[in-house]
């Protein structure tokens, strides 16, 4: 085995938003651990180096630069990749990778991940997600349910600071929330006419991890209260919403027991064929291309869901030729995502004689209604819906006009304002299919040894009925609020814009048909755990990243409670 | 002045001049383009252009005060493709083609009256070329984006804050005007 500097009492791959979770649980546990980071260290507010600046100070006022945009088609097509927050996202001709099949692999490799851009939204799973599978004939059955989670769920949202309201709504489970930001009039007056004419539809305020009010463990974080700027892909020095910068890491550091390797690639997971176990990390050192190994009893692969399938997928031994715990040949496979191709916006021409004051981060959100308590549709699964209905100053256009009469126009803040502008995206659940799947590409290698991921993913038919319906559904919705002007729209996005890529290594009861069991331990290497999207076996519709958090916290206590016992 | 001084001088002077007539010449733009080609005239034709759209007033800044010529520049060169830089090179030749047909006079010599009167065909698309149309377009565009985008007009005009704080109001009343 390596000597003591490279051993450590657990392994943690990936700083993102499930690994700064896994970081924090050992860290306050007492193990001496080891986060592993591919890309560079991102320290809180030091290293934002846009998130104070006004808009007249970007030279391009945002926009991303010809040469940047055309060089790295797939990035660019990111909402949140513009001028202010380009250098937390992984350029395309960075790191290429292949695509059997269009899919749009969105990446940031920092400390902190993704975490820094994330969209912010955290609403719980319920148990009509849990038992979605099972219930419909898909996938495999989760190996556990909500009642699981629930405490976990609890844990992660007292720290991370989530806001919302209970609502009650039995599909999308309360938690533990910071007050509330107002639904605006038209928020509230769709909420009233959906209730009225749908008994099981509800118009709720979309939960999001921000800092509303501070806790004393927010103060104690160094975090403050949100100030609605709404620049959070800048990174916030406030510290108004979660991310694995200001929260997760710092906390881990604190205690003395973190050490933090960045410019760390990942090559694979060593395993001991006389032990039957896990032993340690193979790492390439991003600049100097150096191997190292890295020594522990249990390690989390929390890379992000697709380069935790190709760690694994490298990782390879007599015992597993075909990747680690892969016995089932199904590593990579039952590859999903969300469906966030379909789009509707309307305008709204009455409470004209009201607006809105101010800033806020969030909107209201509509739960899955449809095949909740059976199956309704001629398409299994559904999907939740954004709601947003704000209203703008007036002014309008300066066509056809110039000079003083343009300037006058451009400074006349007493014009009316317009109309109220509504609008809804679709999240809808996919099915994880076998012919949905990653995997190492036969040829072609990174500049760090590393085979590149091939993706496989597409739509289905299923997907196609699912896009159909929430144009229909929500064009009669829109128009029973008296909405006018409605349009649906299809983006036609590729799979992986919606950044919820998830699956490959699935969780189940049996060995032969998932990879993971229900503390998200391989079933044939169980000092491996998975925690990140990969591990997921359904999508469900609910944004992933606060189920990541929670199943991170609860599987890292579970492994030191298996340490304690010397169960791993 | 000693005598070497002074010859010194004299070859100095002399080197300098055999250099000086192709820079007067060659009427270059004052910022720097990685793309696009502009020569000075018609940097100096582009900020008379936005500042007839955008006019300082007895109030409020203007495009010039903003160099917002400058900003249209720095868009065309770092944000359009080649194809379109290509377009807007053009259009501008065209565009002070189509000043010239008009008032027998660059837009730098015209008249106040003359540019408005320019713009105003250019607004209402009359006997125009279409890149020249283009080119006005895209000069305007931006020149507004430089505008509502300045520090004066976002600080001033739209009372912008970077920290607006956390006291969302989701429905209040509009006040009469």
């Amino acid at each position: 085995m390596g000597d003591n500097k490279n051993t450590f009492d657990a392994i943690v791959i990936g700083s993102g938003m499930s690994g700064g979770w896994a970081a924090k649980e050992f860290c306050e546990k007492g193990l001496k651990t080891l986060l592993l980071e591919r890309g560079r260290d991102v320290k809180h507010i030091k290293d934002y180096p846009t998130t104070s600046m006004l808009p007249w100070e970007f030279k391009h006022r945002g926009q991303v630069p010809y040469e940047i945009a055309k060089d790295n088609p797939v990035i660019s097509r990111c909402y949140a990749f513009k001028e202010d927050a380009m250098h937390f996202f992984v350029k395309d001709n960075e790191h290429p990778y292949v695509q059997e099949k269009p899919f749009d692999w969105i990446r940031g490799y920092q400390v902190g991940g993704k975490s820094i851009m994330w969209a912010r939204q955290t609403q719980r799973w319920s148990d009509f997600d849990f038992e979605g599978p099972a219930r419909d004939g898909f996938a495999v059955d989760w190996p556990i349910r909500y009642k699981d989670l629930a405490p976990w769920y609890s844990y992660v949202e007292k720290f991370a600071g989530i806001s919302g309201n209970k609502d009650g709504v039995e599909t999308l489970p309360d938690g533990e929330f910071l007050p509330a930001w107002d639904l605006t009039c038209v928020e509230n007056h769709f909420k009233d006419i959906v209730s009225k004419n749908y008994k099981d539809r509800h118009v709720i305020y979309a939960r999001c991890a921000h800092i509303t009010k501070p806790e004393p463990i927010h103060i104690e974080q160094g975090r403050a209260q949100c100030q609605a700027r709404n620049l959070c892909q800048r990174g916030c020095p406030f510290g108004g919403y979660f991310n694995a910068n200001s929260t997760t890491i710092p906390w881990a550091q604190k205690t003395g027991n973190l050490t933090m390797r960045t410019h760390a690639v990942v090559h694979s997971i060593i395993y001991d064929e006389v032990k039957g176990k896990a032993t340690g990390v193979r790492i390439i050192d991003a600049i100097t291309k150096e191997a190292t190994e890295y020594f522990a009893p249990v390690i989390f692969v929390n890379a992000g869901a697709i380069n935790t399938n190709l760690i694994l997928l490298n990782s390879t031994s007599k015992r597993f030729p075909n990747g680690l715990g892969n016995d089932s040949g199904l590593l990579g496979k039952y590859f999903a995502f969300h469906n966030y191709r379909a789009r509707i916006t309307a305008k709204y021409e009455g409470m004209l004689d009201s607006k809105t004051e101010g800033s806020r981060a969030t909107g209201a959100y509509i739960p899955r209604f449809r095949n909740v308590h059976k199956q309704e549709t001629d398409f299994l699964r559904g999907y939740a819906t954004t709601f947003n209905a704000n209203r703008f100053g007036g002014g309008g256009s300066g066509q056809g006009l110039f000079g003083e009469e343009l300037k006058n126009k451009l400074m006349d803040t007493s014009a009316p304002m317009g109309p109220w502008n509504v609008g809804s995206t679709c999240m809808g659940e996919t099915i994880p299919k076998e012919t949905n799947y990653v995997k190492l590409d036969k040829d072609k290698k990174d500049e760090w040894g590393m085979p590149l991921i091939n993706f496989s993913v597409a739509y289905d038919d299923n997907d196609e009925k699912m896009i159909k319906d929430f144009m229909e559904q929500y064009t009669e919705m829109y128009e029973k609020a008296g909405f006018t002007d409605i349009k649906a729209s299809d983006s036609k996005q590729a799979p992986g814009l919606d950044i919820h890529e998830m699956g490959g290594v699935r969780m189940g009861h049996d060995p032969k048909t998932s990879l993971l069991n229900g503390w998200h331990q391989l079933h044939e290497c169980p000092n491996v755990f998975v925690t990140d999207g990969a591990c997921m076996t359904s999508t469900s519709t609910q944004n992933p990243s606060l189920t990541y958090m929670a199943m991170t916290a609860r599987a890292a206590n579970h492994a030191v409670e298996l340490l304690k016992k010397n169960e791993l | 002045m000693n005598r070497r001084t002074a010859i010194r001088n004299v070859v100095i002077i002399s080197a300098g001049a055999r250099l000086i007539p192709s820079c007067v010449h060659e009427d270059k733009s004052t910022i720097a383009l990685k793309n696009i080609s502009v020569t000075g005239s018609q940097e100096q034709m582009l900020a008379e252009l936005t500042e007839t759209i955008i006019p300082k007033t007895k109030n409020f800044i203007g495009a010039k005060d903003l160099k917002a010529h400058e900003f249209v520049l720095t868009m065309v060169d770092d944000c359009a493709s080649p194809e379109d830089q290509q377009k807007f090179t053009e259009g501008m030749k065209l565009f002070e083609e189509a000043c010239k047909k008009k008032w027998n006079s660059s837009f730098v010599k015209c008249s106040a009256q003359q540019r408005n009167e320019l713009l105003q065909s250019m607004e209402k698309k009359q006997d125009i070329p279409e890149d020249a149309l283009k080119f006005y377009g895209t000069v305007k565009r931006y020149t507004v984006q430089s505008f509502t985008s300045s520090k004066d007009y976002m600080t001033d005009i739209r009372k912008y804050k970077m920290v607006p704080g956390p006291n969302f109001k989701g429905c209040v009343p509009v006040k009469n005007a």
